[in-house]
């Protein structure tokens, strides 16, 4: 892939290769498609009642941005408590489901089942039962998130090589030391796998609360956007859930390596 | 060839001697669908304090179950196994085991996975990372420390879940064919190592391989197992200074000793190399 061409002439390594290329080709693209929107809607002269320009709701995202991160705080919030709570949950579910035979035959089953359901459907539930505060977003994105850690956890837990409970015996080493030591960090890569998954459900399952009831947050600034036929508005509310959705990603793949700094080694 | 005269003094700190293993009796059944599963025993065993002995078989002849029941991590189905004289009931605690792959956790530097047994044993860290580092010393693993085992070799990695064995200096080491995943040139190296580093501590050992250069080449005595079910059906003592030589070859004894083994093997059926009868063959087939 280098140019030798290329490189001749230039201070720079702009072969397909190099670190520059690599940040600036996505970059432009992105500026190539915003700029190829913006001519099209002046071009086919489309009202921005209905398609926003780029250059609208950029501008908007920019002079609303106070609002804009207000109700993005409110919506990140949930997505890191329900973390937390679905996290915990499912761990400590998949533990005890894998350590006790009577329970995987039994509560897993039914566990399935519910997965089953289409959770998103069932937000109207969710808000009748909690109100519109914090409370009903934060229970049905917790049991969002909390699916794909069990499943992910169960197999973590599943893949210790049974030997090694032999050699923590020997040790005379008790449940927790056992949990703490061997099994959850055996666990834990499969636990961000689930997690990373979880990531995406949460912030579909939060804003779609928030479309449903809710007194805050970005699905209920694009709810109001819409009430007002405010279309920039609601572009620059999508672009932030989209950007927190990014984030979170970003934050769960950090946390990962900083946590598990072994896996840079694995073959 | 015991290393102690009379009764090991437990209590007492430095060289601890090994304990005293004995088993009479020993069973295990399996309960399966085709039904019960004679895998082991009726047998008897004894290990002599601070004695390396080997237990040789062919696989699948209940010699690795054999070493669990007497760790105390599996239960016999029958008769006892007493450790310094008391029934083993529950788990032994005051060992360190090896195993034929390394089992060491891929989340825990080679130095942190020996530091294990400091961590669960609530053991004083200072100290054992002391004779972790002297371990890895003899052991040859200097510099590997802090290398996770995904960057170690087949045998480094068992070299450390060998440290892992012995750094809170148990007084029992049993290992189920340790070397059996490496190849012959590392096997040779790692075996004379465990031999000078065992020949320091003189912890009692039970050994379990399928090589017989390897038994010969460790033990004090070999106990030799027969299968369906597994019983110790044979007794070699191993009357050779240690070290033993890397080249076994040059003892003439080492020649005697494995041709007795063979001999053992083949009229238990493990071999057949067409020396025996038909008749004698369908004895051992009826063994």
């Amino acid at each position: 892939m280098k140019s030798p061409v290329w490189r001749s002439g230039f201070p720079f390594d702009l072969s397909l290769d190099s670190r520059i290329v690599k940040v600036l080709l996505p970059v432009l693209t992105l500026v190539a498609s915003l700029v190829a929107w913006e001519l099209a809607e002046i071009y086919f002269q489309i009202p921005s009642y209905l398609v926003p320009r780029p250059s609208e709701f950029l501008g908007r995202f920019y002079t609303d941005f106070p609002e804009i991160w207000r109700q993005t705080s409110a919506t990140g919030i949930v997505i890191v408590l329900a973390f937390l709570v679905g996290g915990v949950v499912g761990i400590a579910l998949a533990y005890l489901i894998v350590t006790f035979r009577s329970l995987e035959d039994g509560a897993y089953q039914l566990i399935v089942f519910l997965q089953i359901v289409p959770k998103t459907i069932t937000a109207p539930l969710f808000v009748t039962w909690f109100g519109v505060d914090m409370t009903p977003k934060l229970a049905m994105t917790a049991f969002i998130t909390f699916f794909p850690v069990l499943v992910d956890a169960m197999t973590g837990f599943r893949s210790i090589d049974q030997r090694l409970y032999h050699l923590s015996r020997s040790m005379g080493a008790s449940w927790w030391q056992t949990f703490i030591h061997l099994q959850f960090p055996a666990a834990l890569p499969h636990i961000f796998s689930g997690l990373k998954i979880a990531t995406v459900y949460a912030v579909t399952a939060v804003i779609v609360v928030e479309f449903v009831g809710s007194s805050d947050g970005l699905g209920y600034l694009i709810v109001q956007a819409v009430g007002t036929m405010d279309m920039s508005l609601m572009f620059a509310a999508i672009l932030a859930t989209s950007l927190l959705g990014l984030f979170f990603n970003l934050v769960v793949t950090s946390l990962e390596y900083a946590l598990m700094p072994w896996l840079k080694y694995r073959a | 060839m015991s290393m102690q005269g009379g009764m090991p003094n437990r209590a007492s700190s430095g060289t601890q001697p090994g304990a005293a293993i004995l088993g009479q009796q020993v069973t295990k059944t399996f309960q399966s669908k085709a039904g019960i599963n004679h895998a082991l025993g009726p047998t008897d065993f004894e290990i002599k304090p601070g004695e390396f002995v080997s237990i040789i078989g062919a696989s699948g002849c209940g010699k690795s179950t054999l070493m669990l029941i007497t760790a105390g991590l599996i239960p016999a189905s029958g008769g006892a196994v007493f450790v310094d004289g008391e029934k083993l009931e529950r788990p032994l605690t005051d060992i360190g085991i090896v195993f034929q792959d390394h089992l060491l956790l891929d989340f825990r530097t080679a130095f942190d996975n020996v530091l294990l047994q400091q961590q669960i044993r609530r053991l004083d860290r200072e100290v054992l990372a002391e004779r972790a580092t002297n371990l890895f010393k003899k052991l040859g693993l200097s510099g590997a420390e802090q290398r996770y085992p995904s960057q170690l070799s087949g045998g480094m990695r068992q070299r450390v879940s060998i440290a892992r064995a012995l750094v809170h200096e148990p007084s029992i080491l049993m290992m189920d064919e340790p070397f059996g995943a490496l190849d012959a040139i590392t096997r040779t190296q790692i075996r004379h190592d465990l031999e000078l580093l065992w020949m320091e501590t003189r912890k009692t050992v039970l050994f379990i391989t399928h090589s017989i250069e390897e038994a010969i080449g460790l033990s004090d005595r070999v106990l030799v197992m027969s299968r369906g079910p597994g019983r110790i059906i044979e007794e070699i003592k191993i009357d050779l200074p240690r070290p033993r030589p890397v080249h076994l070859g040059d003892y003439p004894e080492f020649a005697e000793y494995a041709n007795r083994i063979y001999g053992i093997f083949e009229r238990i059926g493990v071999y057949n190399f067409g020396t025996k009868t038909a008749d004698e063959k369908h004895t051992a087939a009826h063994a």
